[in-house]
């Protein structure tokens, strides 16, 4: 094939001139460049934008960008979770916008800034992205981790409810403490017998009650 | 026909324009080669601009990369890696879903210009030897990755290119039942031919 003799023709010339020491880094260098002359016809067709059919080559391939932005937006999502920043939050999901653990992450700001459409959308969209068990447990781990901080900074004491903007507020959050602290201790779905620290939840939710509704 | 020596007249001799007029450009008219030369051009530049992905008439790799990370898998591999004797200094590892697909991909980034330096003293390849490391953990099958990539940037951080196997034949190659060129043979990638040639020039 042309294509492959030109390619291999050019990179046989520059070995020649950049013969390699010996180094590790010169020995992955020149495993690349030996592999990219064995192989100048598919990456002709990657260049060309065709796919061989199987579909991690291809992601793996196109994966640069991906990559960069998920650097980008884990950068912005992390500052955004630091300074409980809305903004630098809706950045990062901007560039990530499947991403569940942005979306969680996002929604328990929101319930902690007492924005509760956005808190259930995201909760929502959090929920239709995460898929399997493992994920499944991720998700309230994380869950769980975040609430316990918004509660940290709204709570002002047992039977107190004077930290919460609204009565939908603190029920949302002590209902959700309630059933991820359950889900983690392995309750039963409407188990009659919650653990212990779910039961305690469930108290402070009664606390809510307080509040005009 | 005109006398020999005198130029054939086209308004008399219609066939003289016609013979005059296939003389050029392959007999089949300059402004028609032309018209193919531009419309070839206009086709491999737009392949090669990735114009069919961008305007999603071909599905690119990319799009297929839009679900979560595994972040926690990546941290793990990074750790049981990093007990073997790598450095991870400058390594970073991306495990991610594959639309359309049951596994992940564990995507690592070797940036030479962010600090990586492959462990000095092995007798292998350095590379095919960090795919190995890569694919070999307890978290690998936990975090179902079926196929493993390397990019490798060099010291000014362009990235010279991306090989990938899946993590069957890469433990094919570590249990030695492939050889190198047989692993070498497998995998699958693109690189960038300007940046290779640059890196080996440079000194």
């Amino acid at each position: 094939m042309t294509s492959h003799r030109v390619v291999g023709f050019l990179l046989l010339a520059t070995l020649a001139v950049g013969a390699c020491s010996g180094d590790d880094r010169q020995m992955a260098q020149a495993f690349i460049q030996q592999w990219a002359i064995d192989h100048a016809d598919e990456i002709l067709m990657r260049k060309l934008g065709m796919s061989d059919g199987n579909s991690y080559v291809d992601a793996a391939v196109d994966a640069a960008d991906v990559v960069m932005k998920v650097q980008q937006a884990d950068d912005l999502m992390a500052k955004g979770r630091r300074n409980s920043d809305p903004k630098s939050m809706d950045a990062a999901m901007k560039l990530r916008p499947k991403d569940w653990t942005y979306e969680l992450s996002r929604a328990n700001l929101a319930l902690q800034l007492g924005d509760m459409k956005t808190y259930w959308g995201n909760t929502n969209q959090a929920q239709i992205h995460v898929s399997g068990a493992t994920q499944w447990q991720r998700l309230e781990n994380q869950s769980y981790s975040e609430l316990l901080a918004v509660h940290k900074r709204l709570d002002t004491g047992p039977g107190s409810v004077s930290g919460y903007a609204s009565y939908e507020q603190c029920r949302a959050l002590y209902d959700r403490l309630a059933v991820t602290s359950g889900n983690l201790a392995g309750d039963q779905l409407f188990s009659d017998s919650p653990s212990t620290e779910a039961k305690s939840w469930r108290q402070r939710e009664a606390d809510c009650n307080q509040l005009p509704h | 026909m005109a006398p020999e020596g005198v130029s054939p007249d086209p308004l008399r001799d219609p066939s003289a324009a016609v013979r005059r007029k296939k003389r050029g450009c392959f007999a089949t008219g300059c402004l028609t080669i032309l018209g193919l030369l531009l419309v070839v051009a206009v086709v491999v530049g737009g392949l090669v601009l990735r114009v069919p992905q961008q305007l999603g008439i071909w599905p690119s790799g990319a799009s297929l990369l839009q679900g979560t990370p595994d972040r926690e898998a990546a941290a793990a591999i990074l750790d049981e890696v990093a007990a073997t004797g790598v450095d991870t200094t400058g390594l970073s590892l991306y495990v991610m879903p594959v639309e359309g697909q049951d596994g992940t991909l564990a995507y690592a980034v070797l940036d030479t210009s962010a600090g990586f330096r492959f462990p000095t003293g092995a007798d292998a390849n350095p590379l095919t030897d960090l795919f190995g490391r890569l694919a070999s953990g307890s978290t690998v099958d936990e975090a179902g990755i079926e196929q493993v990539a390397i990019a490798y940037r060099d010291e000014a951080g362009r990235t010279l290119g991306v090989l990938t196997a899946s993590t069957n034949v890469i433990r094919q190659f570590v249990a030695g039942e492939i050889d190198e060129a047989a692993f070498s043979e497998q995998l699958r990638g693109d690189v960038d031919l300007g940046a290779v040639l640059d890196a080996v020039n440079a000194p």
